[in-house]
């Protein structure tokens, strides 16, 4: 059966407060204690809460929370029963991201104790990890909403002609320290390559699809001419 | 020296059996994956006539060349793309010199994966009922000779002890089957379209695939290398083992077959006679019964045998007393 096409290959534009599509958000947890993490997806309204156990002698060195996973469990549950309990150890990283749905969503980090709010994911801090991957070829623009910054990111169409009788591999990611600025203006990816932006102060990264690029105007008869080519091969067996 | 004794030529015993053993239509169906791709055929076949029958020593004949008819067949395609992995990379790796999983990788981004499906495409129908006078297959079998009592009678069956149907042979001589097999590829490919609808994500897929084309890529899943009657029959011979479908219908309706040929048993020499009294002579008064029945004259089979004998079937039997 035809299975649906993943919100990582269909959503285009991101941002890192309101994750969607590939957008992840990677945050340490450096001090022991119990935390309430409420994944949100307006101002003040919590869909669901899971609950944080920091602990010296934790065993998980990281965990990956499915923000719209924790919305649909959270939506049968009583406000503020937490949908999750996790026991990570001091210094684990938790990744934020949300597989399906495409408004976005947000993570507030608060105290247990007193609900105090000690991080929002919609302005990252220093050390924390923006990452996504850009898919649609085109031309972006990478902006830190806070600073403000911008950089240009154009991801270059697959041409198949430049790759014949060649199996592309995923492309290595690409790692940048962003601090007030992005160290470079502009950049060209492959579609696929992962990007993994290292704040080294507040953020709020969105990357959106300035111009889309559809490719060679000629692809389209080049296809055309591979496909008749290949079936001319055949025939021409066929009546041999 | 037995009280009766006959015999069948192999033409005549060919005859009769040729006009006994041919079937009605027989259908079957089956399926097989095999890779990425699942085989699945449906079908209806039936007997025809023998091409030779030789009678062996003992009590068996061997039939050679006994052509299976296609009334039906039709092949379904389905395609279970391998997944493909878009993105998948290390976000955070503990440093090599770390005490504890150095080396490990601590956050992983899980890219995205396409052609989770099972099966992704398909079923994709080859109707491929306008080749079927193209497709040749026979099979050919041993079989025993036995005279059994039923009933009112002595019967010869010929019982079946092995047979081998033969692999397909498909000999398209006025060329159907590309634009058949071009159908099926066409249809393929806007499935596969469908489940990647966007142009530029159908370039990424295929440059992470290493083809050109969806048309080249589904070609070489289905691994159309030669010529495609080749392709067509090592699908029906090897990849679906059409001829282990084939045998077991064939077997069975074989082995449900009636006599070859029937004995009366008792054997009637004169049958029971109603005759008029006033034909046997003449009597001075009308007689009180006009008429009076002569009994049948007939004598049980025993002792029945059947064997060949070079070329000739022999039938023996002796009469007994009822």
């Amino acid at each position: 059966m035809p299975t649906t096409l993943p919100s990582a290959f269909t959503q285009i534009d991101l941002d890192s407060g309101a994750l969607a599509g590939s957008a992840n958000v990677v945050h340490r947890l450096n001090e022991v204690g119990d935390w309430l993490l409420n994944v949100c997806r307006k101002e003040a309204v919590v869909l669901a809460t899971i609950r944080l156990r920091v602990r010296e002698d934790g065993t998980q060195l990281s965990a990956s929370v499915d923000l719209s996973a924790a919305e649909i469990a959270g939506s049968t549950r009583y406000l503020g029963d937490p949908t999750l309990e996790l026991t990570v150890r001091k210094g684990a990283y938790l990744r934020l991201h949300a597989s399906s749905g495409q408004a976005g969503l947000f993570a507030v980090l608060r105290s247990a104790k007193d609900e105090s709010v000690v991080w929002d994911s919609r302005q990252l801090v220093s050390s924390d990890l923006f990452v996504f991957l850009p898919l649609r070829p085109g031309h972006y623009l990478l902006a830190n909403l806070i600073t403000p910054a911008e950089c240009g990111i154009a991801v270059l169409y697959p041409d198949p002609r430049d790759s014949i009788g060649k199996r592309l591999k995923n492309p290595d990611s690409m790692h940048l320290k962003v601090g007030t600025n992005f160290p470079v203006k502009t950049m060209n990816l492959m579609p696929g390559q992962g990007v993994i932006l290292d704040t080294r102060g507040p953020a709020r990264f969105t990357f959106v699809l300035q111009t889309p690029d559809n490719g060679p105007l000629d692809l389209a008869d080049w296809r055309k001419a591979q496909d008749q080519k290949a079936w001319a091969t055949l025939l021409a067996k066929h009546r041999q | 020296m037995s009280d009766v004794m006959f015999s069948v030529n192999e033409n005549t015993f060919k005859a009769v059996f040729n006009k006994l053993y041919p079937t009605v239509k027989l259908p079957f169906d089956g399926s097989n994956a095999l890779g990425p791709v699942w085989f699945g055929v449906e079908g209806e076949v039936h007997l025809e006539n023998a091409g030779d029958i030789d009678f062996e020593d003992s009590d068996t004949f061997f039939l050679s060349e006994q052509k299976i008819g296609w009334d039906k067949l039709v092949l379904r395609l389905g395609f279970n793309l391998p997944t493909i992995t878009v993105g998948k990379f290390c976000v955070l790796r503990m440093p090599d010199d770390a005490p504890i999983l150095g080396g490990e990788c601590l956050v992983e981004f899980p890219g995205g994966e396409l052609f989770g499906g099972n099966p992704d495409i398909g079923p994709i129908v080859l109707n491929l009922n306008a080749i079927i006078p193209y497709v040749v297959s026979e099979i050919s079998g041993r079989y025993k000779i036995g005279i059994r009592k039923d009933g009112d009678y002595q019967k010869i069956y010929a019982d079946v002890q092995a047979i081998d149907v033969h692999p397909i042979s498909v000999q398209d001589t006025v060329g159907k089957l590309p634009g058949l097999v071009q159908a099926a590829v066409y249809a393929a490919s806007y499935q596969m379209l469908a489940l990647i609808p966007y142009t530029w994500l159908v370039d990424v897929v295929l440059g992470l695939l290493g083809f050109p084309t969806i048309t080249q890529y589904l070609l070489n899943l289905l691994d159309i290398e030669s010529d495609m009657e080749a392709w067509l029959m090592k699908v029906l011979n090897q990849s679906i083992g059409v001829d282990n479908l084939l045998y077991e219908q064939i077997f069975n309706a074989v082995l449900s077959k009636d006599e070859v040929f029937k004995i009366d048993d008792p054997y009637p020499f004169v049958p029971e006679i109603t005759a008029k009294t006033a034909d046997y002579g003449g009597f001075p008064k009308p007689v009180l019964t006009p008429t009076f029945k002569i009994p049948k004259v007939a004598a049980l089979v025993e002792n029945a045998s059947v064997r060949f004998d070079e070329d000739n079937m022999i039938v023996s039997f002796d009469f007994g007393m009822i």
